[in-house]
Parts: structure tokens; C-alpha cells; sequence
């Protein structure tokens, strides 16, 4: 198959998987408030013990952000699969001759994008009022930010699409990964309560570079370093992402997709 | 070189069966047992058996969903484990004809969609989709949301999906099931037709009355094997099933109605004809009452 072959077909997954999600609309409308629910209820929480004041308020807001986003990526891959094995879909997809990998990555971007839109039409107001044209500014490069730390994130839920396919109990173990992805972002725990070890895994997390790295470009700090690292996660996890679901996925069709 | 081949399929699956509370038993269950059959270019053969013999297994496996434990399957020469891509490329699939198939889209959307899939382009795919949606009389609904189709408007939706790519070989997993008469009637006249332009199909199916009308040749499977394989009239043949020859004689004194079983209607008439004519009888009526395709399965899966 030529690339423009592929390019073409990588185009038409996306666009029919825009179709699906334009097409059940309410989750959008959530992506963009619920950070300003929850960074609103933090820091009224907050407040009781110390001024809140904006900045404070701003990396709960994108830490929120990135949270969501990370969990909604993480899932993206494992829940799509979930849907189509449910709805007598995935054993179609499988009979045709495109590579599932194709099929995963062509949707996952598509919830990248989404993600990243919902990002900047939630983050835009706030930013604004908070740093005015220059905070807009620096929205351009974190949301760059952003798409790429996405792709570690899509690596960790490849993995689990793989699991996905053998095991039923998807939304126990979705659960589990939204609790984790939770603590190890670094944006609502406090790590000092944290044993050494596990801040050491917290640090290696690509939600908690994307977080580190989103945070210091909005406040204008610049970030090279803690990009070396997201690039290096991104490899890293997309590896382990694309091994791990070739093996589950050869073990599935020796089993049979039940 | 056959459309199909199978030659000694095997597969077993591994069962967890519950033994207590927590406790589960590792239990194998076999479901091929050495399943052999070839399909020519320009045939249908049906796959006939019971729950849980081995069809829809049989289906995977040349579909490429299911690798086998043991044993060689081709389809247009291609391996369906080694070259599956190119297998995938080349076959149309109807698995489970109630479902798969995106609720929010169209059925139209839905078609286009996988024509891409398989490698059409944009304004292909939109032009045989129409071309099919028309074929299985579903143009009048083709804008209408897939959540909204009935079971027999999406199992003929599953039927253009699978000829969405022009495929040569077809594999229909009980196309029929669940269908009001009308709709399982289009289909067969479907799958005629598509047996008319060379296709090689494989049809499983539980109504033995539609495989006998539609099939050239018919596999008996039961417990994961091919017991018996011809067309519906050699198998009848090769089981020795009885044709039931009714003839309502007239002479002088009235007239009777002679009932004779055989195996041989052909020679069986001849001689009830010889002797009505030396005995100076007039046949009035004669009827030949053929064996079905239910008695020769029910003979063989009942072994």
C-alpha cells in the first residue's frame, strides 16, 4: 500500500470516528466545564487554609486539565475496543485487511484533537483574564505540548486495549487506571506524603511530565528540559503500547475474541 | 485450484469451569476435529450441523479471526495464517448479521466506511455502497441512523458489507437467521445470483430446506468433524435414504393406490409401470416422494 494510500485511509477512520463523537455531543460540553467545577471546588477547598490566589488556581485548572485529558487517552483505545467487541464490530474490523493499529491510532488522534479543543476553549477565558495576550500567546505552545504528551498516554492505552480484548471486566479495571492516573499525575495529591519510590514512579509518568511541562509554559517559564523527557516518554511508552498489544492481540486470535 | 480449501483443521479452546465459589477447572474443549472440505469457483457450499459442531469455528479460521492449532487452510491459494492480509483482501464476511455496524451512522455512512477499509476510495466506495444498498433493496433507507434498521433490514446490510470490495470469495454465517420469510427469500436469490458471477460461497445455515435449494454440494459437520460431503442428492444417496414412490392404479375393478419405498425410484417406476401394463393396468396418478435433506442430517448427526 502506497503512503498516500495510507494517509487516505488514516483520514477516513478519523473521519468517521468525528462523525460518531459529533454526533453524541454531551461529552464535549462536560470536557470543557468540568475542570472549572473541580479547580473551582479545590480551591474554594483550599481557601479555608491559605489565600488561594490565581496562579494557584491556574495550575489546579490545568492540572484538572490535564488529568482529564490523560484519563480520557489512557481510555480512548481500551474503551473503543470494549465498544466494538460489544457491538459485533471488532471481529469486522479484524476481517478487513487494515492493521487494528491503523484503526486505534486513527481514533485515539481523533480524541487528541477533540481533547486539545476542549483544552483551549475551557483554558482560553481563564488564561486571558490571568496573563492576558501574552497567557494566549503561550496557549499556542502548550497545546503543542499537549498533542504530544498525549501519544505516551495513547502508548500506556494501547497496552490496555490489548488487555481489553481478553478480559470482560473493562470498567473495574478503567476504574483502577482513572484512581491511578489520579495520584501519579502529581496535579491533586501531594507528592511529599508520598513514599520515595512511588515519587520516583510518579516522576517517570508521562501525565506528570505533560503536567510539569503544560504548567511551566503557561506561566512563561520555558520548558526544553522537561521536553527531552515527554519526547523520551513518548518513545518509551509507544513501544511498550505497540509490543504489548501485537502479543495480546496474536494470543486473542489464537483463543478466539469472545 | 479450489476457492477454498480446508485440509485437516484443528482447534481446541481452553474453558475455565466453575467448581465452587472461586475455584475454577481448566476443562479443553475440542471444536474441529480434523475438518477437511474444498470449495470450486462458482459454488456454494453449505455447512450444515447442529449447536456448537464446529461452523462458525470453521468460518473463523478461513476468515482469518482464528488461527488453527493444526491443519491448512487456503483461500485463492493464500495461507490463512501466513498471508492473512491478503486472504482479508479477498473475502466477504457476514459473522453476525444483527449487528456490526456503527448505530449513529447511516447505513449508507456505514457501507462507505468500510469500503474504505478495504482500500476503495472515497467516491468508489460511495458508488458501489448506493449500487448495494439497491441490491438489498435498502436505498429507501439508506440516510436512516443503523439504530434504526429492523433484523432484517441489517442482516442485508451485513450482505452488502460483505460485497462492499467485490470479493470473489464469500463466507455467510447464517444470513438468514431470525428472518420473516420475504427478507430470507431475497437473500437466496442473493446469493444465486452471486454464485451466478462465480463466486465461491460458503454458507452455514440451520434451514436445511434453504441450503437444499440453494447449496451445490453440502458438508454434514457434528462434533467438529465432516461426516458426510456431496450434493444434497448424493448424500441422500450415499445414506441410503428411501424415496417413496405413490401410484394410484385403475382397472376393471376398480382402483387402488400402490406406496413402495427404494432406493431407486428410477428403477422402481420402471418395473411398477412394466407390471401395471402386463396386468392390463392404467396408472392415473404417480408421485415420487424425495428423501429430504433434514432426514439425511437428522440420520447423520443422530449416529
Amino acid at each position: 500500500m502506497r503512503i498516500t494510500d495510507k494517509l487516505s485511509l488514516f483520514w477516513a477512520i478519523m473521519v468517521n470516528e468525528f462523525k460518531i463523537v459529533s454526533r453524541e455531543p454531551g461529552g464535549l460540553i462536560i470536557l470543557i466545564i468540568m475542570p472549572y467545577l473541580v479547580a473551582g471546588g479545590m480551591a474554594a477547598m483550599a481557601s479555608f487554609f491559605t489565600r488561594v490566589n490565581g496562579v494557584d488556581f491556574i495550575r489546579q485548572f490545568i492540572g484538572f486539565e490535564v488529568i482529564m485529558v490523560s484519563v480520557i487517552m489512557v481510555q480512548t483505545g481500551a474503551r473503543f475496543l470494549n465498544e466494538e467487541r460489544s457491538g459485533g464490530r471488532l471481529e469486522a474490523l479484524m476481517a478487513t485487511p487494515v492493521s487494528m493499529y491503523m484503526v486505534l491510532f486513527a481514533t485515539s488522534m481523533v480524541m487528541v484533537l477533540v481533547n486539545v479543543g476542549a483544552y483551549v476553549v475551557a483554558s482560553l477565558p481563564i488564561i486571558y483574564g490571568a496573563f492576558g495576550l501574552s497567557g494566549l500567546i503561550r496557549l499556542i505552545p502548550s497545546m503543542i505540548i499537549i498533542i504530544i504528551g498525549l501519544m505516551p498516554l495513547y502508548g500506556i492505552g494501547l497496552a490496555l486495549a490489548g488487555v481489553v480484548i481478553r478480559i470482560r471486566d473493562v470498567d473495574a479495571l478503567m476504574n483502577v487506571v482513572t484512581s491511578l492516573i489520579t495520584v501519579l499525575s502529581g496535579a491533586t495529591y501531594p507528592l511529599y506524603v508520598l513514599p520515595k519510590w512511588i515519587n520516583a514512579i510518579v516522576v517517570a509518568m508521562p501525565m506528570y511530565q505533560l503536567y510539569q511541562t503544560t504548567i511551566s509554559i503557561i506561566m512563561g517559564n520555558g520548558a526544553s528540559a522537561l521536553l527531552y523527557g515527554l519526547i523520551a516518554s513518548t518513545v518509551a511508552y509507544l513501544m511498550l503500547g505497540v509490543f504489548t498489544y501485537g502479543r495480546i492481540e496474536r494470543s486473542v486470535l489464537k483463543s478466539g475474541i469472545r | 485450484m479450489s476457492a477454498v480449501e480446508a485440509i485437516d483443521l484443528r482447534k481446541s479452546f481452553i474453558s475455565y469451569e466453575r467448581v465452587g465459589l472461586i475455584k475454577r477447572r481448566k476443562a479443553r474443549v475440542n471444536a474441529l476435529n480434523g475438518v477437511s472440505l474444498s470449495i470450486k469457483w462458482g459454488e456454494v457450499y453449505g455447512l450444515l450441523g447442529p449447536n456448537g459442531a464446529g461452523k462458525t469455528t470453521t468460518v473463523k479460521i478461513l476468515s482469518t479471526l482464528l488461527i488453527p492449532d493444526s491443519g491448512l487452510a487456503r483461500v485463492n491459494g493464500f495461507d490463512v495464517v501466513k498471508e492473512a492480509g491478503r486472504v482479508r483482501g479477498i473475502i466477504g464476511l457476514v459473522l453476525y448479521p444483527d449487528k456490526g455496524f456503527y448505530s449513529r451512522l447511516s447505513g449508507f455512512e456505514n457501507l462507505v466506511y468500510f469500503g474504505r477499509l478495504y482500500g476503495l476510495s472515497r467516491a468508489k466506495a460511495e458508488e458501489r455502497g448506493k449500487e448495494l444498498l439497491k441490491l438489498v433493496n435498502l436505498d429507501w433507507a439508506a440516510n436512516r441512523p443503523y439504530e434504526e434498521y429492523s433484523l432484517g433490514m441489517r442482516a442485508r446490510l451485513s450482505i452488502a458489507r460483505a460485497l462492499i470490495h467485490d470479493p470473489p470469495v464469500v463466507f455467510l454465517d447464517e444470513p438468514t437467521i431470525g428472518l420473516d420469510p420475504v427478507s430470507a427469500r431475497s437473500i437466496r436469490s442473493l446469493i444465486k445470483s452471486l454464485k451466478k458471477e462465480g463466486r465461491a460461497i460458503l454458507l452455514t445455515s440451520h434451514n436445511l430446506w434453504e441450503v437444499e435449494e440453494v447449496c451445490d454440494r453440502v458438508g454434514i459437520i457434528s462434533e467438529g468433524k465432516v461426516l458426510v460431503e456431496g450434493s444434497p442428492r448424493d448424500i441422500k444417496d450415499k445414506l441410503g435414504l428411501r424415496y417413496i414412490i405413490e401410484a394410484e392404479v385403475s382397472g376393471d375393478s376398480g382402483s387402488s393406490i400402490i406406496r413402495v419405498e427404494t432406493t431407486d425410484p428410477v428403477a422402481e417406476l420402471r418395473r411398477i409401470m412394466l407390471e401395471a401394463e402386463d396386468n392390463g393396468l392404467r396408472i392415473s396418478r404417480i408421485r415420487v416422494n424425495e428423501p429430504t435433506l433434514e432426514e439425511a442430517y437428522i440420520k447423520v448427526v443422530s449416529k
